[in-house]
């Protein structure tokens, strides 16, 4: 069975969610998107947010770049409340405190401008010179591999470049925490481990906190800390390669795949306290208990 | 450098979308033109019509004449202080005035008289030999005076009161209808004038002007007296608009000035009635220009936030960007707004320009020649206006995509049901409703008075269907998927996509507005055109007329024959006008050659007129031929008064132009007597007795009396013999007068019994009856009825006609006019024709044959009218100008709807190309796409087009019939109601033709655009 970890960094929090709810009001109905996100992230850790189409994942990463606000729950980016600021806070934040690589790049860039004006672009409302600003994007485009194409129109450079030139536009004005919408869903693997090398090397130069929405395994491995989102609610992390259950606030539990063929949906278990934990059994269909070791529950 | 870079990024921008941005460049242009032509036209064709009035005026309605008599020496200056005192401004607005002074010189001996004149400037216009008068006491004379009274350069003339004059130059007028003389030619050159013919009348007693110098009058003897004279024509070719008002206050400064009329200064001008000519031509321009212009503008604005509409939607990732990296309001605003406003702001200069260079293109083909074409304040303003709307449109346009949420543009889908475009329907269409209710309801449009508010029906109508009509295609073509299921794949795609497309209603709107408006305008030029042509046709009567003054002495009609002995491409006219009717005297057979028959509109009036023309010309008596050396007539006088009369015969001998008088001899008081009479070179032609009083009476009597006649009788090679003399027939002799009952001819087997009264006439003419009586005629039905009518004749006096036929327009003078033969009426006139106007009527094309060899007849053309001339005038009235405008304004606006049309239509499905590379993933063929688009773009664009197109005519049969076509609407001929069709369906179907060929071709380049690997990219 998984090890319960307690959550780290407290003192330090980037991302801290509770209890958090988000509907979509959708002309005639309304669609559950989160049931009760709790989440933090550590500052200068770096999260893959994995699960299932539809989980909830992108929804999650939405509101932590204030482009949404939650239904209920709390919403903490380094410390500011999300839920109730203002539409000039959330451009704030979105200036100041986050970047943001999205899955398109038509979503991430100005496909006429160059790769330096897409840097300075999104400088734009800061208060820096000209001439600070355009070194900055130089500096962020040595450093993504693209210094050389910084005068080329930003829709005439490749798939991996356009998304490598996004990663220098979130990073262009120094943010604490990084969101990345599926950021290498488009790419071959080669220009995929490099997003990812970049993004890792913004943590490890910059400090940057990463959040990153992902259903590549091997980019939530490169990012440490996996949180898996099933059904609008955090199912389980991952961390050093362990897989671990988290445990919702109403005591419910969400079983991995491979679990659940042991116990699929519907089944009755029975879960008895051990010594180490506790454990969960398949009730037979005939209905006979199983016998335990430990105390029923 | 901050403001370079975002220059460069905003320049790379608009790059990057240029073929939207184009389209909104050309939209913004258009409407900056539109609003640009309207007053810039306006200005235009306000000096054009100012021009065209003053121009074509005569010189009394173009200038002033001030005269006042006095002493010759200080009168001028005088009048010169007077006029300065009451219309200051005049010398502003005037050429440099030409004075005068002109002394009257009675010569005692011959009762004949002169006048001697000083007139500034005058040897530049005349042609001298000789030389100019330079100093007191020199004259020069004129050619005719010179060959009358033999006088030579260095001679002298002594003129009563005067001291002796010396002759230094003798002159010829070159042209006495120069503005110059200010129409004192007939004055100064009663016979060197070549314009008036050389004629020598009778009642011309004095001989042509003596022209001298200044110092000549002014040193006049202190007795002297005489007219001073200032002639002041405007300075038209520099006259301006705002001049006008000017004008008029000058003149009325003139009329009303106290010190003029008490000197008893005499103003002459009818400057007030082309003030009052050209006003109305204004006016009649400035509302149809102020309606079209507010029109087109409006839709142009329209089409403004329809285009922008859509290239703003397809910005919306970008701007979601913006708003991504945490670029505030005001920044993602202004980053959304620049690339448009950038382009719009653009268009203010192209627009101006644009709308003046199709103004001064207009110009060039509608205005008077010459006609400067600027671009005044009220246009720059106008411009700035239409850009502020271009602007306003653009912040409407982008209003919705600026303020959508970020997620909301990723996800497109909207959280709530917020589609209002019902309400900008709504307005539009209670707007519409309410406008047409408004001009139908109250009257403001009807049939019974023309109203150039008649414009707006076809915008609000065109609005009004328009917006009811995009709401019903959506709901037709959901009915027509539901109605058959076994539509094919693209047919249902299409009708589906129409159905649920939230933009084809504002291209429907669009669409269907500007064609109303295209067909309307174009609906009301081709029945201008068709009507002005009509009068034209008419007014003129044959393709050119000219207006001639044949040598004195001659027949018109002989010279007219020898220039063209065809008889089919010219025919001699003479008119006289009375009283509001025009006589129109003519030879039938060559007239009927050169009329224009298109003037004989409606149904079987071709033929009215064939019959009526020859009506004209009946079957006339034979001539009373005289062949031998002696006449004698064998008569009895009953009565006479005064005695001492003499009889006189009027033969007209082989190749003479003019009567020859017979004296027969002196009359006795009563009683029988045979008088003879040498016939000179005959055989000839008797044209009338005349009872003559004795040339001996201090003041000529009027011949009374009563005469019997008897026999004529010739004396030839074989002695005496009767001549056939018609004695016994009391219709073969008439004895014409105004009053009936005084002259009096009665035939009995005694002869023939004349008895008259001559009244104030000189003489008592009894007439050989050549001519039918009363001589056939035709009219217009306004003029009068089939039967007896008093015309006017070529002289002035009553001509008594026999109406054969009514036309509804007389070629001519359609509503007025009464047309004869031109040789009868001339037989009928028995004063003077000097009044008759002299005219050449021409068959197409004839004027550059004929013409040459009219002039070596000696004919002087003096005026030349053309039916395209005045097609062209009429074009350049207020109401012809405004239609024109109306045209090319809405022409151009419909270009632009079906180009708006297609390009939204083009972005709308650019922006679907996911869903359709997604159709073709699945197996959907390619053509079968492409059949999708084309058949969606077709449904929304022919609906567009055919709505449009039927709203025009539907306001072309509501209201076109009231839209003023002319200044004063002439009486005749019938005009048409309605343009002829045929053109109008042609170039209609062309234009939805056109619209059907671009719309395949945006489709075709659409559908190849779609490619498998864009399902790689996120829906837009």
């Amino acid at each position: 069975m998984s090890e319960a970890v307690a959550p780290t960094g407290a003192a330090a929090t980037a991302v801290r969610c509770d209890a958090l709810v988000h509907v979509y009001g959708v002309v005639g109905q309304e669609v559950t998107a989160l049931r009760g996100v709790d989440l933090e992230v550590g500052s200068g850790e770096m999260v893959a947010l994995l699960g299932p189409s539809g989980a909830g994942k992108s929804t999650l990463l939405w509101i932590l770049a204030g482009l949404m606000r939650p239904t209920a729950g709390l919403v903490e980016v380094y410390g500011r409340n999300l839920r109730n600021i203002s539409a000039a806070e959330a451009t704030d934040i979105r200036l100041r405190e986050v970047g943001i690589v999205m899955q398109n790049p038509a979503r991430n860039l100005l496909s006429h401008e160059t790769a330096i004006g897409n840097v300075m672009f999104a400088q734009r409302p800061t208060r820096r010179r000209y001439r600070t600003k355009r070194t900055r994007a130089l500096d962020l485009l040595e450093a993504v591999g693209l210094r050389s194409v910084g005068t080329r129109p930003a829709g005439r450079l490749s798939g991996g470049e356009q998304q490598r030139l996004a990663v220098a536009v979130a990073l262009a004005n120094g943010p604490r925490l990084l969101l990345a919408d599926e950021p290498t869903s488009q790419l071959d693997r080669a220009s995929a481990d490099a997003v990812v090398d970049l993004i890792r090397a913004a943590n490890a130069d910059l400090g940057t906190t990463v959040v990153a929405v992902t259903h590549d395994p091997e980019v939530g491995a490169a990012l440490g800390r996996t949180v898996t989102i099933r059904d609008g609610r955090v199912g389980g992390e991952g961390r050093g390669g362990q897989e671990y259950i988290v445990v919702g606030r109403d005591g419910s539990v969400q079983l991995r795949d491979d679990l659940l063929e042991v116990l699929p949906p519907g089944s009755l278990a029975q879960a008895r306290r051990t010594s180490e934990g506790i454990e969960l059994r398949p009730v037979p269909t005939d209905g006979e208990e199983t016998p335990g070791t430990g105390s029923d529950i | 450098m901050r403001g370079v870079g975002s220059l460069s990024s905003l320049g790379r921008g608009v790059r990057s979308r240029a073929g939207a941005n184009a389209m909104i460049l050309v939209m913004a242009v258009v409407a900056v033109a539109s609003a640009v032509a309207g007053p810039t036209y306006y200005a235009a064709a306000r000096l054009s019509i100012l021009r065209d009035n003053f121009i074509s005026a005569p010189v009394v309605a173009r200038g002033f004449e001030a005269t006042q008599y006095g002493q010759l020496s200080g009168t001028l200056q005088a009048l010169q202080s007077e006029i300065a005192g009451a219309a200051p401004g005049l010398g502003r607005l005037s050429d440099q005035p030409t004075e005068a002074i002109e002394a009257t010189v009675i010569d005692p001996d011959t009762n004949s008289g002169t006048t001697l004149v000083w007139r500034s400037n005058v040897c530049a216009h005349l042609r001298i030999q000789g030389g100019c008068p330079t100093a007191k006491d020199q004259i020069i004379i004129s050619q005719s005076f010179a060959s009358t009274t033999g006088l030579r350069i260095g001679e002298n003339i002594d003129l009563p009161s005067w001291s002796p004059m010396t002759v230094v130059g003798i002159y010829a007028v070159p042209s006495g209808s120069d503005d110059y003389w200010f129409d004192r030619a007939s004055t100064y050159f009663p016979y060197e004038d070549s314009q008036s013919g050389g004629s020598r009348s009778s009642a011309v007693l004095t001989e042509d002007a003596l022209f001298s110098t200044e110092a000549t009058m002014t040193t006049a003897p202190l007795a002297s007296q005489g007219e001073v004279v200032i002639d002041d024509l405007l300075d038209v070719p520099n006259f301006r608009t705002s001049d006008l008002a000017s004008l008029s206050r000058q003149i009325v400064g003139l009329s009303d000035s106290d010190e003029l009329s008490g000197a008893q200064a005499v103003i002459t001008s009818t400057i007030p009635q082309t003030v009052s000519s050209v006003q109305t031509a204004w006016s009649a321009l400035a509302i149809p220009v102020l309606l079209i212009t507010l029109q087109l503008l409006g839709l142009a604005w329209l089409l403004l936030f329809l285009v922008v509409s859509e290239a703003v939607r397809a910005r919306g990732p970008e701007v979601a960007l913006a708003k991504l990296r945490g670029q505030g309001r005001i920044r993602t605003t202004a980053f959304g707004l620049s690339e448009p406003v950038a382009v719009i702001v653009a268009s203010l200069p192209l627009g101006a320009l644009a709308g003046w260079s199709a103004t001064w293109l207009l110009g060039r083909s509608l205005l008077r020649a010459g006609t400067p074409v600027g671009l005044p304040a009220i246009s720059w303003a106008v411009a700035a206006a239409a850009t502020a709307g271009g602007l306003a449109s653009v912040v409407l346009a982008s209003w919705k995509t600026l303020r959508r949420p970020v997620v909301e543009q990723w996800r497109r889908a909207s959280t709530a049901g917020n589609d209002r475009t019902w309400v900008l329907d709504s307005i539009l269409l209670t707007g519409a409703v309410a406008g047409l209710a408004e001009l139908l309801a109250t009257g403001k449009v009807s049939s019974a008075h023309r109203s150039a508010l008649s414009l707006l029906v076809p915008g609000l109508l065109g609005v009004a269907v328009a917006v009811v009509a995009s709401r019903v295609l959506p709901v037709a073509c959901r009915a027509v998927i539901r109605g058959s299921r076994g539509t094919g794949l693209a047919a249902f795609l299409a009708l589906r996509q129409v159905a649920r497309r939230p933009g084809g209603s504002r291209t429907t709107i669009m669409l269907a507005t500007s064609f109303a408006l295209a067909t309307f305008s174009l609906s009301g030029w081709a029945l201008d055109r068709a009507n002005f042509r009509t009068v034209a046709n008419s007014q003129v009567g044959a393709s050119t007329v000219l207006s001639v003054v044949a040598p004195t002495g001659t027949d018109l009609g002989t010279l007219v024959a020898k220039a063209d002995p065809t008889g089919r491409q010219a025919a001699a006219v003479e008119e006289y006008s009375s009283n509001g009717v025009v006589t129109i005297a003519v030879d039938p057979q060559p007239w009927s050659r050169v009329i224009d028959w298109r003037t004989a509109v409606g149904p079987g009036s071709r033929e009215t007129l064939q019959q009526a023309v020859a009506a004209l010309d009946p079957p006339e008596p034979p001539p009373l031929v005289l062949d031998g050396d002696t006449v004698q007539l064998d008569l009895a006088v009953k009565s006479l008064s005064p005695p001492g009369s003499t009889l006189s015969l009027d033969v007209l001998a082989t190749g003479a132009t003019a009567p020859t008088p017979v004296s027969l001899g002196v009359l006795p008081k009563t009683g029988p007597v045979s008088l003879r009479g040498s016939l000179p070179g005959c055989p000839c032609i008797v044209e009338d007795l005349s009872v003559v009083p004795p040339p001996t009476a201090f003041a000529a009597a009027a011949p009374i009396g009563s005469i019997d006649f008897r026999a004529m009788e010739v004396h030839g090679s074989g002695g005496w013999r009767t001549v056939d003399s018609r004695f016994s027939s009391s219709t073969a002799w008439i004895s014409p007068g105004d009053q009936p009952t005084s002259n009096m001819v009665t035939a009995g087997s005694a002869g023939l019994a004349w008895t008259f009264d001559s009244q104030l006439d000189g003489e008592a003419v009894l007439s050989v009856v050549d001519r039918p009586s009363p001589v056939p005629a035709f009219a217009s039905v306004a003029v009068a009825p089939k039967g007896p009518y008093s015309a006017t004749g070529l002289d002035g006096t009553s001509l008594p006609v026999d109406v054969k036929a009514t036309l509804a327009a007389v070629p001519g003078a359609p509503a007025d006019g009464v047309v004869v033969d031109r040789r009868f009426a001339e037989l009928a006139s028995t004063g003077d024709l000097v009044l008759a106007q002299q005219q050449v009527w021409l068959a197409p094309g004839a004027a550059s044959r004929v013409v040459p060899k009219l002039e070596a007849e000696g004919v002087k053309v003096t005026a030349i009218e053309t039916q395209s001339g005045y097609t062209k005038t009429l074009t350049r009235q207020g109401p012809g100008l405004a239609g024109v405008l109306f045209l090319g304004e809405a022409g151009i606006a419909s270009v632009l709807a079906a180009g708006g049309a297609i390009l939204g239509l083009y972005l709308t499905s650019r922006r679907r190309r996911y869903e359709l590379a997604a159709l073709e993933a699945t197996g959907v063929s390619r053509r079968s796409i492409l059949s999708a688009i084309a058949s969606e773009q077709l449904i929304v664009l022919l609906f567009g087009v055919l709505v449009g197109i039927g709203t025009g005519m539907v306001a072309t049969v509501i209201a076109l019939r009231d839209v003023p076509q002319f200044l004063t609407q002439p009486a005749a001929p019938t005009l048409a109601t309605f343009p002829p069709l045929a053109p109008l369906v042609g170039v209609l179907a062309a234009a939805a033709l056109v619209v059907l060929a671009a719309t395949l071709a945006a489709s075709v380049v659409l559908a190849r655009s779609v490619r498998l690997d864009q399902l790689r990219e996120a829906p837009a």
